[in-house]
């Protein structure tokens, strides 16, 4: 038997009370992206390309005699490095380019989810990703780092070079963790070209920022040095361009410690804590950018 | 407020973030140049070098850390161009100096192209320009040697093996016995091998400065008590040298000479010798004698250092000095300073 409304049993709607930031939403969303992340094929082969390169970089070693433990890190982290920036890039560029192709963008923003909460929750999904994976290859080259540099450190003393392997050691899991900050930066630009492009350009131009990216102190050098033997071949122009570059440009140099490590020199905590704080808010001002860009985008 | 004004806003927003990066941006870069993360960045060098080297380096140095894979990559093509007897032509060396100088630049803590690159410049080329008479040419070519080896040591300070390729250079090809010794006395700051403080005594005899010498042997002997090359040294400079050194302390020229003179007699090629006698009598004012013994010594072997004080003492007599000597064997005109006496002292 149907019982009529009343007044006592009916109340008004009450209004849906958003908070500013939404994070289940963004968790929701970052932990979608990594487990889908997890099922991409290209991200395996590259992550299997990656350990199959670590476990063989030992064998490089043998090109340079006098400094294998160089050789060593150079290709076990260079390989790191490598492969960390492909997940990075490609996977950054797709991650919303692939959500507007198939259309499953319209799915998700028809819930109660922010589209600058959706960005975030892709780059935050993304980065994880990436850092996942940067962790199994680091753990992969310390494994391998642990095995063969007592070797190659031994026979490096006897031959009267100096070296510590407990500085080196450190400094490998440093190297680790500033290439984990490094891709965020890398991640944060590919998603936020790719809310504005297609995910081929925003690879391509995220690789190219990547390249130019090791190159900040020269653009520095050629944009500010007043050497009279710089100032005779770089244009006016060229001076400018350089400028411009040095300061919009990221400057991935300042997470490469390369020199540290052949030094077996120590790196300092406050180094790596500036550029992490670099890192952070370099990516922060991509993403609010990113979040710029779709929130104006239409589908 | 309109989504085109939000955009701006938002926008707007996103630049100020960015410029209030550029402070901490600049902090980083400062600190890692002077804490020795990033080393200077090599511009100013680039420009002197030819296109097909400063492309190399760009290109790699974008690598980043893959910088050390490409220097080996690029080593091994070295070795290749040597094989193919690219290296040690004259008229072909260009291709093979750009390789050698991209492979120092991208990989400066490397020591082997250091060494390779000065040991190929003064040894190997510098012959090849000798053979043809361009004297010009082979000091050119010994100078930027000892450059590379220079240059090599300010990215390697801290490890004796650079300071010892260029006090070897010094030593064995230029014969500049002052300046080996400062280098080899450089690579004691360092853990070094045994062999260098010895080599130290062997500069000074060669001089020769005896006392100074036999104090290097000595230290030697100390270090290790079963050294026979210093104990044999030792020996043989007391034997020979010492007497005729104390006579010419005490301004007893002829005396000097006459001790000199009888070991002279019984071995007349003796290097050492020759080279006291000829600073005895410079020092007792006879340079035409001195110079005529600094002759004689540049015809026992290879032995630019007598040859440059052949060309300083013809100079200085208004002779005609030899052509051959006078860019590379005398060494520019730091190199044609008199050579140092012992140190005067009264006599009791």
């Amino acid at each position: 038997m149907e019982t009529t409304p009343t007044a006592e049993t009916v109340t008004a709607p009450q209004a849906h009370k958003t908070p500013l930031i939404n994070f289940r939403a963004i968790f929701r969303v970052a932990s979608a992206t990594f487990f889908e992340a997890r099922r991409r094929r290209f991200l395996n082969v590259i992550l299997i390309f990656a350990l199959v390169l670590i476990g063989l970089s030992h064998m490089f070693a043998t090109l340079s005699p006098n400094s294998q433990l160089s050789m060593l890190l150079d290709v076990g982290l260079g390989s790191i490095r490598l492969c960390g920036m492909l997940i990075a890039v490609f996977l950054g560029a797709r991650l919303i380019a692939d959500e507007v192709d198939k259309r499953t963008v319209d799915v998700i923003l028809a819930k109660p989810v922010r589209r600058s909460e959706f960005i975030i929750g892709k780059f935050l999904g993304g980065w994880i990703t990436v850092f996942v994976n940067v962790l199994l290859m680091g753990a992969a080259f310390m494994i391998v780092y642990y095995i063969k540099a007592p070797q190659l450190a031994k026979a490096a003393i006897s031959t009267g070079q100096m070296m510590s392997l407990a500085e080196t050691s450190a400094n490998c899991y440093k190297a680790i963790l500033l290439l984990m900050f490094e891709m965020m930066i890398l991640s944060s630009i590919a998603i936020a070209v790719s809310t504005v492009s297609s995910w081929i350009f925003s690879a391509v131009f995220s690789l190219t920022v990547y390249f130019a990216g090791q190159l900040g102190s020269h653009f520095q050098h050629i944009a500010e040095y007043k050497d009279p033997q710089i100032t005779e071949v770089v244009t006016p122009a060229v001076r400018v361009f350089a400028w411009v570059m040095y300061r919009v440009i990221p400057h991935f140099e300042n997470f490469d410690i390369r020199e540290k490590m052949l030094t077996h020199e120590v790196v300092y905590s406050q180094m790596i804590g500036m550029s992490v704080l670099h890192a952070c808010l370099y990516s922060f001002v991509m993403v609010a950018l990113a979040c710029v860009f779709f929130s104006y985008r239409e589908f | 407020m309109g989504r085109r004004e939000k955009f701006l806003l938002g926008i707007i927003s996103c630049f100020v973030a960015w410029m209030a990066l550029q402070p901490l941006d600049g902090w980083i870069g400062r600190h890692r140049l002077i804490y020795g993360y990033n080393r200077p960045t090599p511009i100013t060098k680039m420009v002197e070098f030819r296109p097909a080297a400063v492309t190399g380096v760009l290109a790699t140095a974008m690598l980043g850390s893959f910088r050390g894979v490409a220097a080996n990559i690029l080593w091994v093509k070295m070795h290749r161009l040597w094989d193919e007897g690219q290296a040690s032509d004259l008229a072909l060396t260009s291709g093979a100096e750009d390789v050698m100088r991209t492979v120092t630049l991208l990989d400066p803590h490397w020591l082997e192209p250091w060494t390779f690159a000065g040991w190929h410049y003064a040894y190997n080329l510098s012959y090849e320009a000798e053979a043809i008479k361009n004297y010009p040419l082979q000091g050119e070519l010994i100078e930027r040697g000892i450059n590379y080896l220079g240059e090599g040591i300010s990215y390697n300070a801290g490890t004796y093996e650079l300071y010892f390729e260029l006090a070897w250079t010094y030593f064995d090809k230029m014969k500049e016995y002052d300046e080996a010794a400062k280098w080899l006395g450089a690579c004691l700051a360092f853990k070094h091998p045994e062999y260098i403080p010895r080599q130290i005594g062997h500069c000074y005899e060669r001089i020769p400065r005896i006392p100074k010498a036999l104090d290097w042997y000595d230290y030697c002997m100390k270090q290790n008590p079963a050294d026979n090359t210093a104990r044999g040294a030792t020996i043989t400079i007391r034997e020979r040298y010492l007497p005729a050194w104390r006579l010419w302390e005490a301004d007893k020229h002829d005396e000097a000479l006459a001790h000199l003179q009888n070991y002279l007699l019984v071995d007349m090629k003796d290097r050492i010798g020759l080279h006291l006698k000829a600073r005895i009598l410079e020092d007792k004012g006879d340079k035409k004698k001195a110079l005529s013994v600094w002759r004689e010594a540049t015809e026992l072997s290879i032995n630019w250092y007598a040859e440059r004080q052949v060309g300083r003492l013809s100079a200085q007599l208004g002779l005609q000095v030899p052509i051959d000597t006078v860019y590379l064997k005398n060494g520019g005109p730091s190199l044609l300073a008199p050579g140092r006496g012992p140190a005067r002292r009264p006599i009791n």
